[in-house]
């Protein structure tokens, strides 16, 4: 039996970020399958490699992030998404737990909150 | 839950208990009264008997009476209504005992019943002989005679009739008697128990009817204590919401706030009524649109069961709001709230309402800000110190001159006559290359704090820049933000002081023979006064070997009683020994093979010497053996830079062309280097001379050497003396 597996997508625009969270990831349950730089390429990224988590960043351009939520959501109802944003929008933040996100993560943030915030959301119900 | 059971099961053990009473009761009394009504029939039952039981010997009696009467002739009349009487009311009884009887169960039982029967059996004869006896005419009875009175043929029927019953009946009156006797005992008998049996019934009842009393006792009291304590419990309550300085409140899930709230919740929020409104009616005039619109959402989120409620609280976007209180008069008074959210569950699953809590927290945050501000204002500070440390101290001293320098000229710029537009333009521009310059500099050397300061005097000057209309006021700014800058430069300046003196401290320290290296010594040297000299001459050392260049142009720095500098010229003597040592290399020494070409020894040589070279002066000597002051290049050199037009250039004598080089913006480099691009320098030690009220000689000899003398006034003559004693 395995230990229990997670497949994790990060979307963000920025590549720093992306890298960052990549190399973040300590979590030997969870393992990194790809990066997409907005909503749109999520949902391909999605179709394709099948992830259980999300770090989803919510501002970012062709499709924001609230409402690739919203969609992945439904496409998956069992998926687990991690929010990633500055402090300063909650109202994003609210929409986006709204629409069926599992987690929230403050912007700038460090790689142990990082990874806390990542164990919360694989450990949560 | 455990104890709600509990509670549930001592509620209903009275309560069964009592059900049960009740029920009890109510039987007992059915059984009662129907036993009431048995008693009484058998009693009316023995009444009966009983009665009857007379009647035969009154029959009997009666008929003997008759009997007599005929034999005597005598009027029996009465006797024989009396006899009809009597049967009549015999039969009447037998029918209402018989009625009596099956009313008193006692016609089912069969020793009553027969006896009954029996006693009917022995009265039928008697009563039909007493019938034929009635048709006999009571008139008539006698017929009057010479011999008196004799009997009639219905008289002598009727004595014969009469004779006959008393002479047949005999035998069955006493049966009857006997009967109706035993049948009376019998229903005694069945009166006795059913009297008894009535007796313990209402025993029972009363037993029943105490224990129901005792329970419903047991009620009421319970009642009363759970009473008591729910008035008690809402006490407490009406006590923690009347005390608590947090408001408290409940929202329901159609946004109302509920009834009971702490009462600090209207003067918290200056909201009247908060009860029955909804909470985005109680935040209305609190917040703007946006924060509203988020509140609602937030809220929203509290009632979906399946979101964290941790997460929740971490968006909650009520956690801090600024709201202005309008006043009666007066400006608004700004207060921080902050608003927490729990949901609340009653028994069931799910959401009931959600707690709302409010607290005042402008204290908190004021607090904080001043925090902040103390923080940032200690992380400059010791960003500063970090900058100071981190940069080479020569090349920093230098870059405060610089800026001291560059300040100062934009100062003189600025002050100096011209109001025309193109005047203005011209002090502009000069006064933003200066700062483009500083700028430049500092960000190569890692100085923040004073890039973001020429920046901002660079921003100010290219609005001006773009202005039309250009006045002298409109230049305040500018001189606000030199000041600044000024300022900052003098405070860098200080601190570099202190953690020079710290430096010297430390290399003192070091300098003393182990023997001597205890505390005590330690403590001595750093106790010593103005241990900077000695600092200055590494300070020097280290400037001489960083403006040189290895190979090129070498120098050899020879410092003589520089640790005697007293500390109120240590900060000026120091200014200017760096200024001019490094002055010294690039205009004076000559690159080596230009040395070795005019005969000289290769490395160039540089003196300083301060000594106290009269009671009333102190001298600093600055010397290279370099290559001397050119009147005729100083001459080019001001026309070049305008600082002299051609007739004052043709005019300038020796001497005025050595003073020249002490004018601002004058600079003999021609190439712009690290180290003494920007030409500055001289005119900042003249300056500085002048400002201690000391003056400034040179004397040169061109290729041979120059020399500067610098003559400072003693303020203490006791000052040199401690000094050098130190």
């Amino acid at each position: 039996m395995d230990a229990p597996h997670h497949r994790l997508l990060v979307v963000d625009d920025s590549n720093v970020i992306r890298k960052r969270i990549e190399r973040a990831n300590e979590l030997p349950e969870i393992e990194f399958v790809g990066a997409a730089r907005n909503g749109r390429e999520a949902l391909e990224m999605h179709a394709q490699l099948r992830p259980t988590l999300v770090t989803m960043d919510l501002t970012m351009p062709e499709m924001d992030g609230a409402e690739c939520v919203a969609i992945l959501v439904q496409r998956d109802p069992q998926i687990r998404i991690l929010v990633i944003s500055a402090l300063a929008d909650k109202l994003t933040a609210i929409d986006a737990l709204e629409k069926g996100a599992s987690g929230f993560l403050c912007k700038p943030f460090t790689d142990r909150q990082l990874n806390e915030a990542l164990r919360k959301l694989i450990s949560a119900q | 839950m455990a104890r709600l059971s509990l509670n549930q099961r001592v509620q209903w053990l009275p309560l069964a208990l009592a059900a049960v009473c009740t029920a009890a009761l109510a039987l007992l009394l059915f059984t009662g009264v129907r036993l009431a009504a048995r008693l009484q029939s058998a009693s009316s039952a023995l009444q009966l008997a009983s009665g009857l039981t007379a009647q035969p010997q009154l029959l009997r009696s009666e008929l003997t009476l008759i009997q007599r009467g005929l034999e005597t002739q005598t009027y029996v009349g009465d006797s024989l209504r009396s006899l009809a009487a009597g049967r009549t009311t015999s039969n009447q009884a037998y029918a209402r005992l018989e009625t009596a009887m099956r009313a008193a169960g006692l016609a089912a039982r069969t020793d009553a019943a027969s006896r009954y029967a029996q006693a009917r059996t022995h009265w039928q004869p008697l009563d039909d002989g007493l019938a034929r006896l009635e048709k006999t005419r009571s008139a008539g009875l006698y017929a009057d005679s010479a011999g008196g009175s004799t009997l009639t043929a219905s008289g002598t029927a009727l004595k014969r009739a009469v004779d006959e019953l008393l002479a047949t009946q005999s035998h069955n009156t006493a049966a009857l008697a006997g009967e109706l006797g035993d049948l009376a005992a019998l229903v005694r008998t069945a009166v006795v128990r059913d009297g008894q049996s009535l007796r313990t019934l209402l025993l029972g009842g009363a037993g029943l009817a105490s224990l129901l009393l005792a329970t419903m006792l047991y009620f009421a009291w319970r009642a009363g204590q759970a009473a008591r304590a729910a008035s008690e419990a809402q006490r407490q309550i009406g006590n923690i919401l009347g005390t608590v300085r947090e408001g408290l409140f409940l929202i329901a899930r159609d946004g109302r706030i509920g009834g009971a709230h702490s009462d600090s919740l209207v003067a918290l929020l200056r909201a009247p009524a908060p009860a029955g409104q909804t909470f985005e009616e109680l935040l209305r005039p609190l917040v703007d649109e946006k924060t509203l619109l988020g509140a609602g959402k937030f809220l929203g989120l509290l009632w979906k069961d399946k979101v964290n409620e941790e997460l929740i609280e971490s968006v909650n976007p009520l956690s801090q709001i600024e709201v202005n209180f309008q006043r009666a008069q007066g400006p608004a008074e700004q207060r921080y709230l902050s608003f927490s959210f729990r949901r609340a569950r009653g028994a069931g699953a799910g959401t009931d309402f959600v707690l709302g809590v409010v607290a005042d927290v402008t204290d908190r945050v004021l607090l904080q800000r001043e925090l902040e501000q103390l923080r940032a204002s200690n992380d400059s500070q010791s960003s500063l110190l970090l900058q100071l440390l981190q940069t080479e101290p020569v090349q920093l001293q230098s870059f405060l001159n610089n800026v001291e320098v560059g300040v100062r000229r934009c100062n003189a710029l600025l002050r100096s006559p011209g109001i025309g537009a193109a005047e203005l333009q011209q002090k502009i521009q000069g006064v933003f290359r200066e700062m483009h310059s500083l700028k430049g500099e500092a960000a190569a050397l890692g100085m923040d704090s004073f890039v973001e300061r020429t920046h901002a005097v660079e921003e100010l000057l290219a609005a001006l820049r773009e202005q039309a209309g250009l006045a002298g006021d409109d230049f305040v700014g500018v001189v606000v933000k030199l000041d600044d800058l000024l300022s900052h430069q003098q405070l860098l300046a200080a601190m570099q002081e202190r953690v020079d003196q710290a430096r010297n401290a430390a290399v003192s320290a070091s300098d003393i023979p182990p023997d001597k290296h205890g505390d005590t010594a330690v403590i001595s040297t750093r106790a010593a006064p103005a241990p900077r000299p000695a600092g200055l001459e590494q300070i020097l050392q280290r400037l001489a070997r960083e403006v040189s260049a290895p190979g090129a142009r070498e120098v050899r720095l020879a410092c003589e009683g520089l640790e005697r500098v007293p500390a109120e010229y240590a900060g000026v003597v120091r200014d200017i020994s760096i200024q001019m040592v490094r002055n010294a290399i690039v205009h004076g020494i000559e690159a080596r093979d230009e040395r070795a070409a005019a005969g000289k020894p290769p490395v160039g040589t540089i003196r300083i010497r301060f000594s106290e070279a009269s009671p009333q002066e102190y001298s600093l000597l600055v010397e290279d053996d370099g290559q001397g002051l050119d009147p005729a290049r100083i001459r080019d050199h001001a026309l070049e830079r305008g600082l002299l037009d051609v007739e004052q250039a043709a005019a300038l004598n020796q001497t005025g062309a050595y003073r020249m080089i002490f004018q601002p913006g004058f600079s003999t480099a021609s190439e712009v280097t690290e180290h003494a691009g920007r030409g500055v320098g001289l005119d900042v030690v003249n300056t500085t001379v002048r400002e201690c009220g000391g003056r400034i000689g040179i004397s040169t000899q061109p290729g041979k050497y120059t020399r500067f003398k610098m003559m400072l006034p003693r303020h203490d003559a006791t000052d040199p003396a401690q000094s050098s004693a130190a």
